[in-house]
């Protein structure tokens, strides 16, 4: 805190403030009659906040304390109103008292997270005087620690992995805790940077056969299991525990189930076998992914990673089940053994508990191989080391925490310190990025892209943005002359320029920004592809890090925010992008001799799109490249606008949804790019998504307009003639506790009925009235299958998947909602209306809107007239008033039961046997086609396929097809017997 | 026509067995394809010589951890194939190439790993130059590239890594007992033919050439009374030309009639063949992959109103099934049209073998269609493996061939590979006394 100026005068009357501070503190519980302050220092800084003025340091105190947890609880004492000591009112503002303590022993010594420390004068404990489990504990005096840099040292450690996945067996939905047991354990050790596995154990309730390759421990009971688990583990002593979605689920499922067996000495994970690792349910906020209830659990000493959060904050997928995850990025699609199998298959015998633990095993496996695959350990070891935070904190924490490692360190070495300041949430918004209204069109010609490279941190370095260079006062008062300061357009910040101060954020940003081109640099030499993993982790890490400096000053529960920063940012970056347009506007027009002129169709936060006018993408090229350097030059390095590609042709949509072919070379196209278009929600079923991948295909890369018209005629047609995969029509939602879905409910209640008053006169014949309570789809189909088998019911969390079918007249969609293996078992006819006007149509149409000129008509003529007509079936309430007849093949005149074809159509015998023939072998190319696919994916020649995952269009082919070969081979046997 | 009376053909009658004859198919459609090579490890497990004191040798492949050094175990080969188009591969390839399937004739490659499994677990095999020993006491030396799916061995190996074995000797089931050979009275011939892919549109002079020859009304310089002494013609496979479209269900309702009426074309030529065939000696035919029935191994019989003219003026023509067996008189015959040794070339470096001795290897593996399931396309069996050799026979013929060859692979056991008479005008004939077995080109 700042020193009050009487203390300065004599240097007693520092020891007399600590003592009178200590004897009120002491009288305070927090403290529990401890003397908490051993020291305090007089020391000269600046606070970071506003430019005062050349060298402004003052006298400050720096507090030392016997604990790490005082330093929160004086910090609450001074903020409190009885902070008078030696007679004087203390200052409320402290700084840097919230900074935890291990990274504040870092920042103090300078070592970063996941690097290395080299340590002198230590005396290694013998083993009896251990506190931790650890193989080595050293007594050492903290200034013998030195961090060695990472230049002369970067690889990772050998770290030991232990992967792991449990099974449950419950008799009646998803297991639950306090009666369900947990069956098996499987565990995989690897070691980081060595390719082949150390270990792979199974933990298995009841005799289990033994699984080559892998260590099988049976046990009678779940008390034994469970003690040996953790035998193991403590013997193991792994560095990170990986696996998949075992924050949320695998370990507080332990904990709890040992709980509840009421062993003893259980939950001591962690390397301080004091601590017993418990569950704390917390909350998870962060502006990325929103409001996110987590569990967190204690292990000291050690790494959780779970893959699973891992996945959902860094990539965007319709569905994050390890099936899906796995199909997406390791090409494999996943046995999913539904956990009501699992039930059975426990209380079988030994063979068929192997088979849940070499499934078992398998969702073991899966979280190492997509670390692996996706670096996620060098990414966050390098993410670690350029931010300086302990590699925890990247799981546990924010974005911001990263920032404020930096900032901490750099001002540190400036003698700038940061106030720990208070916020409330506020309501007060800042204008953001600007967006140029799109010109919707679909272009024919040639867009180039002209982009700001790091927009925002270009921004800051150009003008020297940093709350030690923000004035709160006029240039004037503190001597510095107009030439000197920089104005911020719009919000008139003003900040002195470089030659007066250079900022904290700037050099951090600098830093970051030559440590991500040497990296980049290094890359391309480099060979050896674990050094290239590293390398390729440390330049992300260094980039993500770059534009995370603006969100923290804008961050207004953050921790230092700064909205004059942040909104001046954005107000630099919108003036550029209209100065770029006008100058573009200008410079490439008829009037300036160019031959046609240029059009700026949309422009978005740091990019605008240029249609310089009718040439060849090698032309545009040209001009594209002509341009960016052209404007570069009117700004302040290092900001810098670059022509990156052309989009040709261009189909844009609205605001952030578009959809081009992307050139970066004149002489071959590259993709096809685009934005905001609905091809992987899984709210859509599957022939939407794979109708808009086709449909952009004709329009972008054969620049076939009537083509792909003709195609969603055709596919529309198909769809109504019952021609289309059912696997491609289902639909996906995942069910929400019942709770949560009454909230749901009663939110969407109100919100209706808010609307509703505003839009009176709208037709809301699909809204809710007060009383009635609307169902989802979904809920739906789970209370179905909830009364067919309560056994096999879902539960919460589960994705529900589901076909819309035709119900009776004035039925509710929700209601006619039904489980699609019922629907494929039952053949129930499907509500193609239902399909083309709610699932279709709307995004088809924006995709044709400005491709042809009435796109409704799309969806009338011919192709929608003829109607599959579904055989009666005898399932169905109809149907048990009908009688099923037996139709001659060739002129469908009503014949015996055995026969095929009536008297008068015998002589087409040969036509009609080879319709059917062929029709046969295409059913059984596909019928060996898919088992024998999943009997390769479940690993095992011998095995049954038990799976049922119902992410994977297979599972629902596979049903088909074999109902289907049965039917067209039954007509073909009463067309062999027939004749014979 | 003199000279037809005085060579008195011998009439020898086929009776098929019901091997190759589906159980009831409703239900096994809904039987996994494992059921099939469970059946075919229980059948082929008691063909090895196993020393039951032998303390290498693990019963279960599940036991390996106990084991140290050397270990001898029996299972079934599992060759997982980077190029075999699973579902997924093909999928993505579509996504890729526009909207064409990729055909990929040829699976092999580099990266291809071996496994054994038996009911208890699956162990990763190291080959290299490993040494085969044959049921005829021979050697041959063997890579992982000359292996496929399905087959049913006993290694012997060292375990070199946790659950990975380098396996020095690979042994395979002993053959069944050989079969007797009764010799008749006289001169009897059967006659094989395979691939006329007859094709309407195509000149057919070489096919009528046939029949001539058949029939005795071709000169053949020495050996032309052969002809008259020919007991039984089997047609193994592909009487019929390739179709050239691709069916898929879409296009089928709307192009069918335009295919049937060539499709039409070809089996009306073919039965006139037949019929005319089939007026002199007794015929037999079986469906190829080229016919329009069910694909599935065991094939079923062509139908009667494939040959009307035949049926209606009562020849003799007996349907057979693809495999079949049958005894013709005293004799066992078995044959194929010939997928399973073409599966067999396309998942193996063995493609350039001589197809006999492709044969001879089917008859050595205790299995005539060991890649199926897996890459043949065959039917779910409940709980036999209709393809495992339960006996030997004495003519094994496979039709569809690329090159005629013939072995004697035991005592009076006779293998022919009959290649194409499409494409090389040969047919094949047997001496049914003696087995001896030559072609005939017929220009």
């Amino acid at each position: 805190m700042q020193a009050p100026v009487e203390l300065l005068l004599e240097p007693q009357h520092i020891q007399q403030f600590q003592k009178e501070l200590n004897v009120l503190l002491a009288k305070q519980k927090n403290f529990g009659g401890k003397e908490p302050i051993v020291k305090i220092e007089v020391c000269q800084k600046e606070s970071i906040r506003y430019y005062k003025g050349d060298n402004k340091k003052q006298n400050y105190l720096k507090i030392y304390v016997v604990q790490p947890t005082f330093v929160a609880q004086i910090r609450n004492f001074l903020k409190s109103d009885n902070r008078m000591v030696c007679d004087m009112e203390l200052p409320q503002l402290t700084f840097e008292s919230n900074i935890p303590y291990a990274l504040r022993f870092m920042i103090e010594y300078d070592i970063v997270g996941m690097g290395w420390i080299e340590l002198k004068d230590y005396i290694i404990r013998e083993n009896k005087n251990k506190i931790s489990s650890c193989q080595i504990e050293v007594n050492i005096d903290c200034q013998f620690v030195k961090a060695i840099p990472l230049d002369e040292k970067s690889e990772i450690a050998p770290l030991r992995i232990l992967s792991f996945d449990i099974e449950c067996a419950a008799e009646k939905g998803f297991p639950n805790e306090e009666h369900d047991p947990i069956i098996q354990i499987a565990c995989i050790v690897k070691v980081h940077n060595r390719n082949e596995e150390l270990i792979r154990v199974v933990f298995t309730l009841g005799d289990c056969e033994k699984i080559p390759g892998a260590w099988v421990k049976s046990f009678q009971k779940e008390e034994d299991l469970l003690n040996e688990f953790q035998v193991f583990f403590q013997g193991l002593d792994p560095d990170i525990i990986i696996g998949y979605n075992i924050q949320n689920f695998d370990i507080p499922y332990i904990l709890n189930r040992a709980q509840n067996l009421k062993l003893k000495n259980y939950g001591k994970f962690g390397r301080i076998p004091t601590d017993q690792s418990t569950i704390k349910n917390g909350k998870f906020l962060s502006k990325a992914m929103g409001m996110r209830e987590t569990k967190d659990i204690n292990i000291e000493g050690r790494i959780q990673l779970d893959m699973m959060i891992h996945m959902m904050k860094e990539h965007k997928l319709s569905s994050f089940s390890l099936n899906n995850v796995s199909f997406q990025f390791l090409k494999q699609q996943k046995e999913d053994v539904h956990y009501s199998i699992i039930y059975t298959l426990q209380n079988k015998n030994p063979e068929t508990r192997k088979r849940i633990a070499v499934y078992c095993l398998k969702d073991a496996e899966l979280p190492i191989l997509l670390m692996d695959k996706l670096c996620c350990l060098y990414n966050y070891a390098e993410m670690a080391r350029v931010t300086g935070v302990p590699v925890n904190y990247l799981f546990m924490r924010g974005q911001q925490i990263k920032v404020a490692s930096q900032l901490l360190r750099k001002a540190k070495h400036y003698d700038f310190i940061i106030p720990t300041e208070h916020f409330k949430s506020t309501d007060q918004e800042y204008q953001g990025a600007f967006v140029l209204d799109p010109v919707k069109n679909f272009y024919k010609v040639p867009i180039a892209t002209l982009d700001f490279a790091s927009l925002y941190p270009s921004i800051m370095m150009a003008h020297n943005m940093c709350y030690s260079t923000l004035l709160n006062t006029s240039p004037f008062k503190v001597g510095l002359a107009d030439e000197q300061v920089t104005v911020s357009p719009e919000t008139n910040a003003i900040f002195v320029k470089p030659n007066v101060r250079k900022g904290m954020l700037p050099l951090i940003l600098e830093d970051l920004i030559n440590a991500r081109k040497k990296a980049k640099n290094q890359l391309a030499q480099e060979t050896d592809p674990f050094k290239k993993a590293v390398l390729d982790g440390r330049q992300l890490a260094l980039k993500i890090s770059a534009n995370s400096v603006y969100g923290f000053t804008g961050a207004q529960v953050g921790q230092l925010p700064c909205l004059e920063i942040s909104a001046s940012i954005t107000s630099f970056g919108r003036q550029m992008i209209q100065f770029t347009r006008d100058t573009v506007l200008e410079h490439y027009s008829k009037k300036n001799g160019a031959e046609f002129d240029a059009e700026v169709i949309y422009g978005d936060t740091d990019s605008v799109m240029v249609k310089f006018g009718d040439y060849s993408v090698e032309k545009a090229m040209a001009l594209g490249r002509e341009a960016a350097a052209l404007i570069s030059k009117k700004f302040i390095q290092p900001i810098k606008l670059e022509f990156e590609k052309v989009y040709y042709p261009y189909l844009l949509m609205n605001r952030k949804r578009y959809a081009g072919q992307l050139w970066t070379k004149p002489d071959k196209p590259d993709k096809i790019d685009t934005k905001g278009i609905e091809s992987v929600r899984r709210d859509n079923c599957f022939l939407i998504r794979k109708m808009v991948t086709e449909i952009l295909n004709f329009l972008l890369i054969k620049q076939d307009e009537k083509s792909a018209v003709q195609y969603t005629k055709e596919q529309i047609r198909n769809l109504y003639l019952n021609k289309v995969d059912i696997s491609e029509l289902v639909i996906t939602k995942s069910l929400n506790s019942k709770k949560e879905d009454k909230d749901n409910n009663n939110n969407n209640n109100n919100n209706n009925n808010k609307e509703k008053k505003k839009n009176q006169n709208e037709d809301d014949g699909n809204k809710l009235t007060k009383n009635y309570k609307q169902k989802q789809a979904h809920v739906v189909v789970a209370e179905k299958m909830q009364n067919r088998d309560a056994s096999n019911a879902p539960s919460a969390g589960d994705r529900i998947a589901y076909i819309i079918i035709q119900g009776a007249k004035g039925t509710k969609t929700y209601e006619n909602a039904e489980d699609p293996v019922e629907v494929l078992e039952k053949d129930f006819p499907i509500d193609f209306d239902y399909y083309v006007n709610n699932q279709i149509k709307k995004p088809i149409m924006r995709l044709f809107e400005f491709v042809i000129p009435n796109p409704e008509s799309i969806f009338v003529g011919d192709h929608t007239m003829s109607r599959y007509i579904p055989k009666v079936n005898i399932n169905s309430a109809l149907g048990k008033f009908v009688q099923k007849k037996t139709a001659c093949l060739n002129c469908k005149k009503v014949i015996k039961d055995n026969e095929a074809l009536c008297n008068f159509c015998l002589d087409k015998t040969l036509e009609m046997m080879t319709k059917s023939s062929i029709k046969l072998q295409e059913l059984q190319i596909n019928y060996h086609k898919y088992w024998t696919t999943c009997q390769s994916c479940q690993g095992s020649l011998l095995g049954d396929i038990l799976c049922s995952n119902r992410d994977c269009e297979i599972y629902y082919k596979r049903i088909k097809v074999q109902r289907d070969l049965k039917e067209q081979w039954d007509e073909i046997d009463k067309l062999y017997a027939q004749q014979q | 026509s003199e000279k037809k009376s005085q060579h008195q053909r011998i009439g020898l009658e086929i009776k098929q067995s019901t091997k190759f004859y589906l159980v009831p198919r409703d239900k096994c459609i809904k039987t996994q394809y494992c059921n099939i090579y469970s059946a075919r490890y229980l059948n082929l497990v008691k063909r090895f010589q196993i020393d039951s004191e032998d303390p290498q040798f693990i019963e279960l492949i599940q036991k390996i951890q106990d084991q140290k050094g050397t270990i001898k175990a029996i299972g079934t080969l599992f060759k997982e194939m980077k190029l075999k188009p699973y579902y997924f591969s093909q999928n993505q390839n579509k996504a890729l190439q526009g909207r064409s399937y990729i055909h990929i004739q040829d699976y092999v490659s580099n990266e291809d790993v071996c496994y054994l499994e038996d009911g208890s677990g699956r162990i990763k095999l190291q080959i290299s130059n490993a040494i085969l020993c044959l049921p005829n006491k021979k050697e041959k030396i063997v890579n992982v590239s000359d292996l496929v799916t399905g087959i049913t061995l006993m290694i012997e190996g060292q375990i070199v890594a946790n659950n990975i074995i380098k396996v020095e000797k690979f042994y395979l089931p002993s053959l069944p007992e050989t079969p007797m050979l009764k010799q008749l009275n006289s001169n009897s011939y059967l006659c094989l033919i395979s691939g006329l892919n007859y094709n309407a549109l195509e000149s057919t002079t070489k096919y009528r050439h046939m029949i001539d020859y058949l029939q005795g009304n071709l000169y053949s310089g020495e050996g032309g009374d052969i002809p008259y002494n020919i007991s039984q013609v089997i047609f193994t496979g592909n009487l019929y030309c390739k179709l050239e479209e691709t069916l898929d269900q879409q296009s089928l309702q709307q192009d069918f009639k335009g295919v049937f009426s060539k499709i039409q074309l070809n089996i009306k030529g073919v039965d006139e063949l037949i019929s005319q065939l089939a007026s002199v000696t007794p015929v037999a035919v079986m469906p190829g992959e080229n016919e329009p029935v069910s694909q599935m191994l065991p094939q079923t019989p062509l139908h009667r109103s494939h040959f009307p003219e035949t049926f209606e003026k009562e020849h003799q023509l007996i349907l057979l099934s693809n495999p079949t067996e049958f005894t013709l008189g005293d004799l066992k015959i078995l044959g194929t049209s010939g997928q399973n040794i073409s599966d067999i070339k396309k998942c193996s470096q063995v493609k350039n073998q001589e197809d006999v001795d492709l044969l001879e290897m089917t008859m050595f593996y205790g299995n005539i269609a060991p890649t199926a399931p897996d890459t043949l396309i065959s039917f779910p069996q409940k709980d036999q493996d209709p393809f495992v050799l339960q006996e030997l026979p004495n003519i094994y013929f496979v039709g569809n061939m690329q090159k005629f060859g013939t072995k004697m692979v035991a005592d009076n056991v006779r293998i022919v590979s009959v290649p194409a008479f499409s494409e090389t005008g040969t047919i094949c004939l047997i001496n049914l006394s003696t087995l001896e077995c030559f072609p005939v080109i017929i220009q």
